[in-house]
């Protein structure tokens, strides 16, 4: 292998790790922002099963996802991610200018406004869902790289 | 070797979460037990600050049960509104009109800690016998911030 060869390698390896940090990173704050709040929330809106609780499950659902991005990085890792991520940031935008009412188990969760910690959560989820993105199509660049 | 680098990124990951989780100060604590160690505490009072601004609090749901005219907060869009001035000692009622609970708990000392109920839940507390302002805050939501003036 030439040595221009040799950097392109480490260039493209480098570039996906920063890529998996990245997404990973954005998971983390993400998991760290929801459990940050949950206590709070659970107690000002107990409905269902609680806007704490589900504050919880999506701080898990991020964790495993950064996990498996940090893991793996392989396209359904980054799919998760994606899901995870865009999931998230729709929600709180959702929420944040639509009064939807409690239906099945999740209670009213309206809250027409933006503070720290929930704009930087939503900054992230943002961040992170295009990151994934990113790391999923260059995931499958590099599967189809492979088998050519 | 791979597996000790990928385990250390997954520690580093790991501290990243706890760290974020444990910052901030104040937000999203658990409901607040309604009692407090410390006397009350305004910000700017005369003379002698005791445990005088302690008080009892009451909170209903649905129908409003305001026992004394007066004074009134009313939350709405997660917030309190404007600054309210009330006599030392007076009843202040709440009125909650958003879906989700809020808690009018005062920043220092355990002056005053009223939960109240969504959808149109009141609750009343007794303001400080102490002339100051007193800001307070929702212990559920930490973005949610207001002022009590005692006259």
């Amino acid at each position: 292998m030439s040595a221009t060869a040799h950097r392109g390698v480490a260039g493209r390896r480098s570039r996906g790790l920063a890529l998996r940090l990245l997404t990973a990173g954005c998971l983390a704050v993400d998991a760290g922002v929801h459990l940050h709040l949950a206590p709070g929330y659970q107690a000002g809106s107990p409905q269902g099963i609680g806007q704490g609780t589900l504050f919880v499950l999506e701080a898990a659902a991020a964790a495993l996802a950064a996990v498996a991005v940090l893991w793996r990085g392989s396209r359904a890792a980054f799919a998760f991610a994606f899901l995870v991520s865009l999931s998230a940031f729709a929600a709180v935008v959702l929420y944040r200018y639509v009064d939807i009412p409690a239906f099945g188990p999740f209670p009213a969760m309206y809250d027409p406004v933006w503070f720290w910690e929930k704009s930087i959560s939503a900054a992230a989820e943002g961040l992170g869902a295009v990151a994934a993105a990113a790391g999923f199509v260059r995931a499958g660049r590099g599967r189809t790289t492979a088998a050519a | 070797m791979v597996t000790g680098r990928k385990c250390g990124v997954v520690a580093a990951l790991a501290a990243l979460v706890l760290g974020v989780a444990g910052c901030g100060s104040g937000g999203g604590t658990a409901p607040p037990s309604g009692t407090s160690a410390s006397a009350a505490m305004p910000m700017d009072t005369t003379g002698a600050s005791t445990s005088t601004g302690a008080s009892t609090t009451t909170a209903t749901a649905g129908a409003s049960t305001a026992s004394s005219a007066g004074a009134a907060i009313t939350i709405k869009n997660f917030a309190y509104g404007p600054t309210l001035e009330v006599p030392a000692g007076s009843t202040v009622t709440v009125t909650n009109t958003d879906s989700a609970a809020h808690t009018v708990t005062a920043d220092q000392g355990g002056a005053f800690d009223v939960t109240v109920k969504g959808s149109g839940g009141t609750g009343t507390f007794t303001a400080p016998g102490t002339p100051g302002t007193y800001t307070y805050h929702c212990t559920f939501h930490p973005n949610m911030h207001g002022t009590l003036v005692v006259k």
